[in-house]
């Protein structure tokens, strides 16, 4: 429990400091978006206009850089992270909350499914060395080194199309309006299909390989040889005794992976234009909109701290020997 | 004659398939009775393990047993050869009839489950008809005859000590009240006390218990005080059996001679300690002949042509002894 605490403190303190990074940045990078929406107006904006732009964005100059610091944290807590310049003038929070629920829902989804569906072939195909299944690795290998986009580029290319029932693009039909009945969901999933299928195949590849190595090096251990010699059923070696053993590599990488879910999968976003968050950071980048980008950074921080602080449970869990006394 | 309970026939495990292979246990004929224990003693390569894995068919690949049976005699009903066993058959001989304590006691528990589990696991495999409550009771009780106290059965592995480990490995090995107990090595990564106080518990546990144990070490020293008979190995034969005490104050075969030779005695006058020259041979290019002729001090024209047979001396008239080897005197009586 102490130890946990102790995590708890290290990842708030680490969310801190990239939440100040977060502050800085923009106020580092030349030019400012206030700028950059003058500009967009050309010249039609009043001074006391731009005035109170900078007001708006946090960047006005003449209050002090701690005053702004102050306002930035209060802002978070409030849940504001200031108005966006692209879908101007709306705030960020809500677009993040609209696009939110998308990443999650894909990438989430098929990278949980990824993770299930690879380590119990790489469980079979340690245990079962040698087998035809050891044919399943060149293929694999070959799998994980293509790009996610490349894949989702192959896959709209063949699969999509004026007849075919894979959409090339977007998170739904364009006429329906989200909400939660079968004909949206229907379409949904009919549209989330190729993206699912593109990070599915481009990902479970690595989840197999790195199961499979662990689970050929720990079926060598001494506890193996004396599970097989107490007689105990196949399975139970299988599960309790090696996979049990080869997962915990495997934890600490699938939580990794779940921090990349938001940022990671940019490019199959993009290539998909699923209304996700990594097109809006796409977005974002493409008209410098700072307030989005910062907010898409601070979303990709929490979930990668958020992802790791579980991990550590799940090792807590998992792995006795991390568990400390008391 | 005691009557047996193991019976190793003619036992031959290869490592390898075809040209390549590599013959690690050759033509071994070795007879385990029942309430005895049997040492096996032999350097570093000389098959004493794989013939332990090879029994228990517990060889990885690419071990294969490529000759030989071995006849387990139950207490009550007919004796059959474990080499026949099909699948589910063998789980159920290993572990209730033959258990094996192995070499690595820091390894050969699962780290990430309790002791009790791993325990319980292998009586409830074994016996699926016994309660909950009887399979806890009985692995605590099985514990403290091993001198682990009962509330360290919820610990870890890693909150162990190796001595520690090793007895509940020993206490593992007999829950099932097994007739056979191999034991590969058991103490060598323990220091020399905790070795004495675990052969010494093991002792009184087999005369409580009634098993065989079947002791493979290559301190000969341990098994000269603890077995009630040895039997060397040599590049993957048996080179000599015998009692212990014969072989301690008579040993026949000049390997023997030379194991004795290479530890200091406890009592008696100081005598001079004398390794064997050269090195254990290379399973792969194994010398003609007797394969100990290159390092025997008394070899002579016949040991390089010729393989000696293993069989009773006929200079001793003991069926209790055998050796391979043709000096004079030790040549099998035909």
């Amino acid at each position: 429990m102490k130890y946990l605490l102790q995590r708890i403190a290290f990842y708030l303190f680490t969310a801190w400091a990239a939440l100040t990074i977060n502050f800085f940045i923009p106020r580092l990078i030349p030019g400012d978006p206030v700028t950059s929406l003058i500009n967009k107006y050309q010249g039609q904006l009043s001074t006391d206009a731009i005035q109170s732009l900078y007001v708006l964005f946090g960047l006005d100059k003449n209050a002090s850089l701690w005053s702004q610091y102050v306002d930035y944290w209060g802002q978070i807590f409030h849940g504001d992270l200031g108005l966006s310049f692209t879908f101007f003038p709306t705030p960020v929070s809500e677009i993040l909350r609209q696009s939110l629920p998308w990443t999650i829902a894909l990438v989430g989804i098929t990278t949980f499914a990824s993770f299930m569906i690879g380590t119990s072939l790489g469980v079979l195909a340690g245990w079962r060395r040698g087998s035809w299944l050891d044919g399943l690795l060149p293929v694999t290998t070959f799998l994980s080194s293509i790009p996610y986009f490349w894949l989702g580029l192959l896959a709209i290319t063949l699969l999509a199309g004026p007849d075919s029932i894979f959409p090339s693009s977007g998170g739904y039909e364009p006429g329906l309006v989200p909400s939660w009945n079968s004909e949206f969901i229907g379409s949904a999933i009919q549209h989330s299909l190729l993206p699912a299928m593109t990070i599915l195949i481009s990902s479970v590849s690595g989840w197999i390989l790195s199961m499979r190595n662990m689970m050929v090096t720990v079926a060598s251990e001494d506890y193996i040889t004396v599970a097989h010699a107490k007689g105990l059923p196949e399975r139970r070696v299988m599960v309790s005794y090696a996979a049990r053993n080869a997962l915990l590599p495997n934890v600490s990488g699938f939580a990794l992976a779940l921090g990349f879910i938001v940022g990671g999968t940019l490019l199959v976003e993009i290539v998909f234009s699923y209304p996700g968050i990594g097109y809006n950071l796409f977005q974002a980048v493409g008209s410098k909109d700072y307030p989005l980008m910062q907010g898409v950074f601070l979303v990709i921080t929490l979930s990668v701290l958020v992802a790791n602080l579980m991990a550590d449970i799940a090792y807590l869990l998992l792995d006795p020997r991390t568990r400390k006394e008391g | 004659m005691k009557e047996p309970v193991l019976e190793i026939k003619n036992f031959h495990v290869d490592y390898g398939l075809g040209d390549q292979a590599v013959q690690a246990v050759r033509d071994v004929t070795l007879t385990l009775h029942r309430g005895e224990v049997l040492g096996l003693a032999g350097e570093s390569g000389s098959g004493k393990s794989t013939l332990a894995y090879g029994v228990t068919r517990l060889l990885p690949p690419p071990g294969v047993i490529s000759g030989g049976s071995v006849v387990y005699h139950p207490p009550n009903g007919d004796a059959y050869d474990v080499m026949a066993l099909t699948d589910p058959e063998l789980r159920a001989f290993r572990w209730a009839e033959t258990s094996i304590v192995f070499q690595g006691a820091m390894n050969s528990l699962n780290p990430v489950h309790k002791v009790s589990t791993q325990m319980l696991d292998v009586i409830r495999a074994h016996e699926p008809g016994l309660s909950p409550a009887a399979r806890t009771s009985r692995a605590h009780e099985m514990l403290k005859l091993v001198g682990i106290s009962s509330d360290r059965m919820d610990a870890y592995p890693h909150q162990l000590s190796g001595g520690m480990r090793q007895r509940v490995m020993i206490g593992m090995a007999l829950v099932l009240e097994p007739q056979i107990v191999i034991m590969d090595e058991p103490t060598t990564a323990l220091d020399v006390v905790m070795q004495r106080q675990i052969l010494a518990q093991l002792v009184e546990l087999r005369e409580r218990l009634g098993f065989s144990v079947l002791f493979i070490t290559h301190d000969l020293s341990l098994l000269v005080e603890f077995s009630d008979r040895i039997a060397i190995m040599y590049g993957g034969r048996i080179v000599e059996e015998a009692r212990s005490a014969d072989l301690y104050t008579d040993s026949l075969h000049p390997y023997s001679e030379g194991l004795l030779k290479s530890f200091p005695a406890l009592r008696g006058p100081r005598r001079e300690l004398a390794g064997i020259p050269g090195s254990p041979p290379d399973l792969r290019g194994m010398p003609s002949g007797c394969s100990f002729h290159p390092r025997c001090p008394h070899a002579f024209d016949r040991c390089s042509a010729e393989i000696p047979v293993l069989g009773v001396p006929s200079s001793r008239n003991d069926p209790s002894r055998s050796v391979a080897c043709w000096l004079p005197g030790r040549v099998p009586v035909a």
